[in-house]
């Protein structure tokens, strides 16, 4: 195979949390990534409300619509630039939600969920999310910089959801410099690979899965290796929410 | 398996846990005494037993203790004894794991006005500590048990504070009357509920087993979670 465009390597795995087992839920959060035309990669994260009775709907809902609507675009002759791609994918992922309470006789509240999505162009890489969820970008000198910061009240259990009542969900955006990595997490994992006080990920942390992606391709083992991970007691000690992430690399840029 | 696992060695962050900060505000007056403050220690006993069985709530759960009999005072919860301590956050609160049950002694009158500002107090100290920690913290519980009525002067303005404090989201009191307490006065002292009623003191156990179970669905709550409290089988509603 001829492969003239530098391709992504994109591993990612959802857990059902300690908690969740325990009560017999679902899990909540849900991930989708798609390689789209012209070498972009789209990757979506989506953490579904505890308290809402169909959060594992709205998640893998809003992250399913956000990645196909960069998808969409970029077949399209004009993309508009990212900026207009971010908001039209969570223009999209609104919409979606509210189709499916409108569909179902559900509040769009049951649906409630967090979005943070990414998408990498060849010339930038663009950031946006509602909630507490975590970007962090990979550097060429092999530091790790947070591109977002997760959304939070004063108390442990409350952030912004996409299906917030409008003009109520502030929306978190940054466009920067393409990166060569970058990895996308829910707040379950946020105790364990970031300093809370600072924002700042822990690199150690981070660094076997970009490792491991530089090195090598996104195998179907290297899948499984991610999930063990997560459900490994050291972990599940630790975080006993569902547990997701998400790490791109480009091998060739690295 | 874990060996062969390139990710085993990610290495872990080690944050503090998430906190939910406590204050019982306790009637010990001389009307306590004799058999309801003993029920009143057992229950606190049970609580503390209840808390320490379940592994989060032990680490998140922390609890201070403000009595009103006589004077309002932050009694000690680490050594056991039920003597009075400085009201400094810092000291005040305990983890539940450590939690030592006090053996509380009833006298004096109920200045139960001075005590909700005490436990008012302790809070905001607590949750200053936090923040300057970087310690994420749920809305703290200030429980308010009486079985009489006030007998400071400045009552109602601790009551005005208090609903004011909730009414900006800043802590959920839970008035909780026993037998013949006066129920008017203690539904001033929150906006949003309204004060439950034990109509017996055997009832406190009842009452500390759903404290420790609400807290320990809190504490084991996750981010964006509405917490539904279990229900209140000990509680009569009191309509007034």
């Amino acid at each position: 195979m001829t492969e003239i465009e530098p391709g992504w390597q994109v591993l990612g795995a959802s857990t059902i949390g300690a908690s969740h087992l325990k009560q017999a839920l679902p899990g909540q959060d849900a991930f989708m990534a798609a390689e789209c035309r012209g070498g972009v990669l789209a990757v979506a994260v989506a953490d579904g409300a505890g308290s809402a009775s169909h959060a594992q709907v709205g998640s893998r809902l809003a992250a399913r619509r956000a990645v196909s609507a960069v998808f969409d675009r970029m077949l399209q002759p004009r993309t508009g630039g990212v900026y207009a791609m971010l908001d039209d994918a969570f223009a999209q992922a609104r919409r979606e939600l509210e189709f499916e309470a409108a569909a179902t006789g559900l509040d769009l509240r049951d649906l409630s969920t967090t979005l943070t999505v990414v998408i990498a162009m060849p010339d930038c890489l663009g950031v946006a999310q509602t909630g507490d969820g975590l970007v962090v970008a990979l550097e060429p000198d092999g530091s790790l910089i947070p591109l977002t910061r997760p959304q939070r009240g004063e108390y442990a259990n409350e952030t912004h959801f996409l299906t917030n009542p409008r003009g109520d969900t502030p929306r978190y955006i940054h466009v920067g410099e393409v990166a060569p990595g970058f990895a996308v997490l829910t707040d379950g994992l946020l105790p364990v690979s970031a300093d809370l006080r600072t924002g700042r990920p822990h690199a150690p942390f981070f660094q076997p899965f970009f490792t491991a992606l530089k090195q090598g391709p996104a195998t179907p083992e290297l899948a499984r290796h991610l999930e063990q991970f997560l459900e490994s007691p050291r972990l599940r000690q630790r975080v006993d929410d569902d547990l997701t992430l998400v790490v791109a690399v480009q091998p060739d840029a690295v | 398996m874990e060996e062969t696992n390139p990710f085993a060695i990610a290495e872990l962050v080690d944050n503090p846990e998430q906190r939910c900060p406590v204050v019982l505000v306790l009637d010990t007056s001389r009307s306590m005494q004799g058999k309801a403050i003993d029920e009143l220690n057992a229950g606190i006993r049970q609580f503390a037993d209840d808390l320490k069985a379940d592994s989060l709530a032990s680490l998140r759960v922390e609890v201070a203790i403000v009595t009103f009999g006589g004077n309002a005072q932050a009694i000690d919860v680490r050594q056991g004894h039920g003597a009075a301590i400085a009201p400094d956050p810092a000291v005040a609160f305990v983890p539940a794991d450590t939690f030592s049950p006090p053996a509380l002694r009833a006298d004096g009158g109920t200045p139960m006005g001075d005590a909700v500002n005490l436990g008012l107090d302790l809070l905001r100290g607590r949750k200053a500590m936090y923040k300057n920690h970087g310690i994420p913290y749920f809305r703290p519980w200030l429980f308010l048990i009486s079985d009489g009525e006030p007998t400071d002067q400045n009552w109602s303005a601790a009551a005005d504070q208090a609903r004011l404090e909730e009414s900006l989201k800043g802590v959920s009191v839970f008035p909780i009357g026993v037998e013949k307490a006066d129920m008017g006065p203690l539904a001033m002292f929150s906006s949003q509920r309204s004060p439950a009623k034990l109509t017996s003191i055997g009832e406190f156990q009842s009452l500390f087993r759903w404290l420790s179970g609400s807290l320990s669905a809190v504490a084991n709550s996750r981010p964006g979670e509405t917490v539904t409290l279990p229900n209140a089988g000990w509680a009569q509603i009191d309509p007034s």
